[in-house]
């Protein structure tokens, strides 16, 4: 799939995002251990939590996927529908980071992520390692625009280990910023991360569009009955590198 | 009416320990409400062991991260070996299966078994709870699945067991946070006094006495404590010595502080703004009037509205036709397609009627509506009062005390002959300082003069009439007082005042004459003044589109000014009976009015309105009886509180439609088999969080600060001052 290394880096950079949003926890899980190796190794288990639960949403989100392009009938095409769907969701997330548009306020989402807090602080500041990787699970599960985007895009490969793949790669992309927040070592000066985050920005929007583009081939392929889409292998992880969903007989 | 019973009513509601909620029945110790509030308290408490706490919050961490493990290795299994066609494909199965079952043991363990202890405890006080019919259906499905691992066909069930007790967990916890969250208002105002004291202790009479510092619970009537600047008062007391500037404006509403000097009266959260007091406590901390303010807000939470009634009854009766729904699925599922499918939709159902929204609904809006509005300083007294408040569509207004401040002030003063003027003066400043009658008071504060006033002899006064004293060295009287008393006396009134008196009869205003030697020489022209705010009030209120009036026993032609002055019409020349009647007449016609007073005279008005709203409780809420207490005299409340319980009453139907609509709906679509018990227990968390957030959103619109709101009145008062004139001419 050719959006990998995109997703990985969108990932990357789009942790910039994530340093925003959710780098102040990173700071706590790292705030009282004395060491800088303890703290590493905080920050590390707090990550795993996270990607934990960046795949298995991955994997619902894929095999959601899988379940709907099996349910619905022929003539909507699943795999193009969630491929434009996510392509527009990453490419107005990414907008947003951009900062060329505006988001409006949400009344709810502030409210229900404070009644969180509470539980969510006290595994923050608990010491030991299991604290810490509770804490990155609960914290996969904030909401948050940028992970939705990626969670469609998990959807429209049709495909659980596909989807958790997508999640995975992501999720690897926002571990070293992160990691690096919560460990005190904040590299970067301000202007190079202003300047990466718009990169990220627009990685994200990229990211979008070639989804929006693969969404729109498939339309293409399943409207022109001499170019349809080939049946995927067997083994899943070598469908990686096919482009075309998983056509289910 | 029903009015909430006297704050100090020693049988007191038991409270969950952790949100505050009052509980039913019940008297052990600590008390929770929910499962939610035991596992919230255990996990964040302070208090208790603290090995248990992260005991409980490692099992929450681990139980999700195995939850998630097994989602994804069922899924796995439906995706890729949902009908083993080939070896590999049937050994993969087994182990998926096999997997799932280990990592859902440890779920089952730490977050099944509080659960269990639950439905156990509720069971054992004789109560069947939805807790109970969950337990079973995760315990069937996990028994299921574990029947179908070992023989190695058929369908597992591990992803719903532990989605179910995570979920369950997780929603129950996070409700009582809500509920915790919804009581935060009033946690403010507790918040105003502060948690230690510095109390003076004498060890020898000799000795001058030392600080000590103690808990402000310690605190006894007649302790001396100190309070430094920037410090809150925090009993209610009298000074015994220095002197400071206090801000009062919690509970007068003024914007300018109060000087205080030794026996000087003090409230309790008040703050100091610069001096340095010696304070003796004249009530426990508890029963000041900050302490009986928020008693007052708790007593108001445990008086239940008709829509808490309403889901209340709805509660009772939810168990057993919930119970019978979900046999009645099992039955007709376990007949029509087996028991696999009976254990599921059933299960579903009951978690999609698991109460919790219809259950939080009404008094987490109440609760977060009650305790917002008492720290905008109105105590609402109970949900009936905030529901009535928020269907009136009329308004009646008292006079005097309320649309005015109930004191009246010099508006004009008159002397026959100029050259005189200062004499005049500085005699009716000798003869109303010692006075306390309102004209004379004043008279006091116009004449504002600060050079040594010339003593008095032989006072007398005249009740009705005035004031008559001797100034020393003089054989003839100095008179203060009415026309009449002048008439009586036979003073002679120049042109130049008799004019004046003449044309006094139309303006409707209260004359004061002071003269001496057999003449008149001055006069003063005395009218009640209106509250800064009170035109805006008459806009605020049209706004919200209620019928105003105002009620009042004055004469007709001063009636008649306040109705060409604030534009409402005026009903003059009441008497109480008249003001019953009319309230009376308002309420056959159907139309829901409240009744503004400031609850010493018109208290019979108060109580047969719809909503009494009583002025300036201030220090003292437990004397009104009135369904609204203002704590501050503050006309502006009036229509605040009224749009902000017309929030509060839309967002408990929201509230309710949203739960009854969710449960109803959800219910039908489980008991068809449509629904997946894992979504169920997802919806079901969310509709309480849709329910909690909508809730406390009360809290953000009741934050309004009494501050600006005060400012541009007073900035209004200052650029009209030329009313008198005008309205003289």
């Amino acid at each position: 799939m050719i959006e990998f290394p995109l997703i990985l880096l969108g990932g990357l950079l789009g942790s910039s995002h994530c340093v925003g949003m959710c780098g102040g926890f990173a700071m706590i899980v790292g705030m009282n251990k004395p060491t800088f190796r303890e703290n590493l190794f905080a920050q590390l288990s707090y990550s795993a939590g996270r990607l934990v639960t960046y795949c298995t949403l991955g994997a619902v989100c894929g095999y959601a996927g899988l379940r709907m392009v099996k349910a619905a009938p022929q003539l909507l095409n699943i795999p193009a529908a969630l491929c434009l769907l996510a392509g527009m969701l990453l490419v107005v997330e990414g907008l947003f980071a951009t900062g060329l548009i505006k988001r409006r306020g949400i009344s709810m989402a502030p409210q229900v992520g404070c009644m969180m807090s509470p539980l969510f602080a006290t595994m923050l500041k608990l010491p030991g390692l299991q604290n810490a990787f509770s804490a990155g699970l609960l914290t996969g599960l904030l909401p948050c625009g940028l992970l939705y985007a990626f969670l469609s895009l998990a959807a429209s490969t049709g495909d659980l280990l596909r989807g958790m793949a997508v999640m995975l790669v992501f999720g690897l992309g926002t571990v070293p910023l992160m990691v690096a927040t919560g460990a005190g070592a904040m590299l970067l000066k301000i202007a190079t991360r202003q300047r990466l985050m718009k990169a990220a920005a627009w990685c994200v929007v990229l990211t979008g569009l070639l989804t929006v583009y693969r969404g729109a081939a498939f339309l293409q392929a399943a409207n022109s009955p001499t170019a349809h889409p080939t049946t995927a292998p067997a083994c899943p992880f070598c469908a990686a590198t096919d482009s075309a969903p998983v056509i289910t007989k | 009416m029903p009015h909430a019973s006297h704050p100090l009513n020693p049988a007191e509601p038991v409270r969950c320990d952790y949100c505050e909620l009052p509980v039913p029945g019940a008297a052990q110790e600590p008390v929770y409400c929910c499962s939610g509030c035991r596992f919230a308290a255990a996990v964040t408490h302070e208090r208790g062991d603290v090995g248990a706490s992260r005991w409980m919050l490692t099992g929450l961490g681990v139980s999700l991260f195995f939850s998630m493990n097994v989602v994804m290795l069922t899924m796995a299994l439906w995706a890729y070996a949902d009908q083993p066609d080939t070896a590999f494909a049937a050994a993969l199965a087994d182990f998926l299966r096999w997997i799932a079952l280990v990592f859902t043991i440890p779920v089952i363990a730490w977050l099944g078994v509080p659960l269990a202890s639950n439905a156990f405890e509720l069971l054992r006080r004789r109560q069947l709870s939805t807790d109970l019919l969950l337990l079973t259906g995760v315990v069937a499905a996990f028994g299921y699945s574990v029947v179908s691992t070992i023989r190695g066909v058929g369908h597992i069930y591990y992803e719903v067991s532990c989605v179910i007790l995570v979920l369950v967990t997780v929603g129950r916890w996070l409700e009582a946070t809500g509920r915790l969250k919804a009581s935060e208002a009033l946690h403010a105002l507790e918040s105003l006094l502060p948690e230690t004291v510095h109390r003076l202790v004498r060890s020898t009479l000799d000795e001058p006495p030392h600080e000590v510092l103690v808990p402000l619970s310690d605190v006894r009537i007649g302790d001396l404590m100190r309070v430094r600047a920037s410090e809150r008062v925090p009993v209610d007391g009298i000074v015994i010595r220095g002197t400071a500037t206090i801000d009062e404006q919690f509970f007068t509403g003024e914007s300018w502080p109060a000087a205080k000097q030794p026996g000087s009266t003090l409230l309790g959260g008040t703050l100091n703004l610069d001096g340095d007091l010696v304070v003796e406590a004249t009530a426990p901390p508890q029963q000041g009037a900050l302490g009986r303010l928020v008693e007052a807000v708790r007593q108001a939470q445990s008086a239940k509205g008709r829509y808490e009634q309403l889901a209340d009854r709805c509660s009772r009766v939810f168990f057993p036709i919930i119970a019978v729904i979900a046999l009645g699925t099992a039955l007709w599922h376990g007949t029509q397609t087996g028991i696999e499918a009976a254990l599921l939709h059933s299960l579903a159902v009951v978690l999609i009627a698991c109460p919790c929204a219809l259950a939080l609904a009404t008094p987490l809006a109440v609760w977060a509506a009650l305790g917002t509005a008492a720290r905008r300083g109105v105590l609402l007294r109970g949900g009936e009062a905030l529901e009535r408040l928020a269907g009136v569509t009329a308004l009646r207004l008292d006079k005097t005390g309320t649309l005015t401040t109930g004191a009246p002030s010099v508006k004009q003063f008159l002397c026959e002959s100029q050259l005189l003027r200062c004499e005049v003066l500085r005699r009716a400043a000798a003869l109303t300082d010692s006075s306390t009658h309102i004209f004379s008071k004043a008279i006091r504060r116009f004449v504002e003069t600060t050079e040594p006033l010339p003593l008095i002899e032989n006072v007398r006064s005249v009740p009705g009439r005035g004031v008559v004293a001797q100034l020393p060295g003089e054989s003839f009287d100095t008179l203060l007082g009415s026309v009449r008393l002048f008439e009586e006396r036979a003073l002679r009134i120049g042109p130049r005042l008799s004019a004046a008196i003449q044309n006094l009869d139309q303006s409707a205003e209260s004359c004061v004459l002071i003269g001496w030697d057999g003449e008149a020489q001055g006069l003063f022209l005395l009218r009640e003044e209106l509250r800064p705010e009170a035109c805006q009030l008459i806009r605020e209120c049209r706004d919200l589109s209620l019928d105003m009036a105002v009620l009042t026993g004055d004469h007709a032609a001063r009636g008649a000014r306040l109705q060409a002055e604030i534009g409402i019409p005026v009903q003059a020349e009441l008497l109480p009976e008249d003001k019953l009647a009319a309230i009376r007449e308002l309420r056959a016609t159907g139309v829901r009015v409240a009744m503004v007073g400031d609850g010493v005279n018109d208290a019979p008005a108060l109580a047969l309105a719809d909503v009494g709203i009583a002025m300036g409780c201030g220090t003292d809420v437990t004397r009104e009886s009135a369904d609204v207490c203002l704590i501050r005299n503050d006309l502006l409340a009036i229509p605040w509180a009224i749009g902000f319980s017309r929030t509060a009453v839309s967002t408990i139907r929201q509230n309710l439609f949203w739960s009854f609509a969710y449960n109803g709906f959800g219910v039908i679509l489980a008991a068809c088999g449509w629904m997946h018990p894992a979504i169920a227990a997802a919806l079901m968390v969310m509709s309480s969080l849709m329910v909690l957030g909508n809730s406390l959103r009360l809290q953000q619109s009741g934050e309004v600060q009494p501050v600006d709101r005060l400012t541009p009145a007073i900035e209004q008062q200052r650029t009209e001052p030329a009313v008198s004139e005008v309205a003289h001419d």
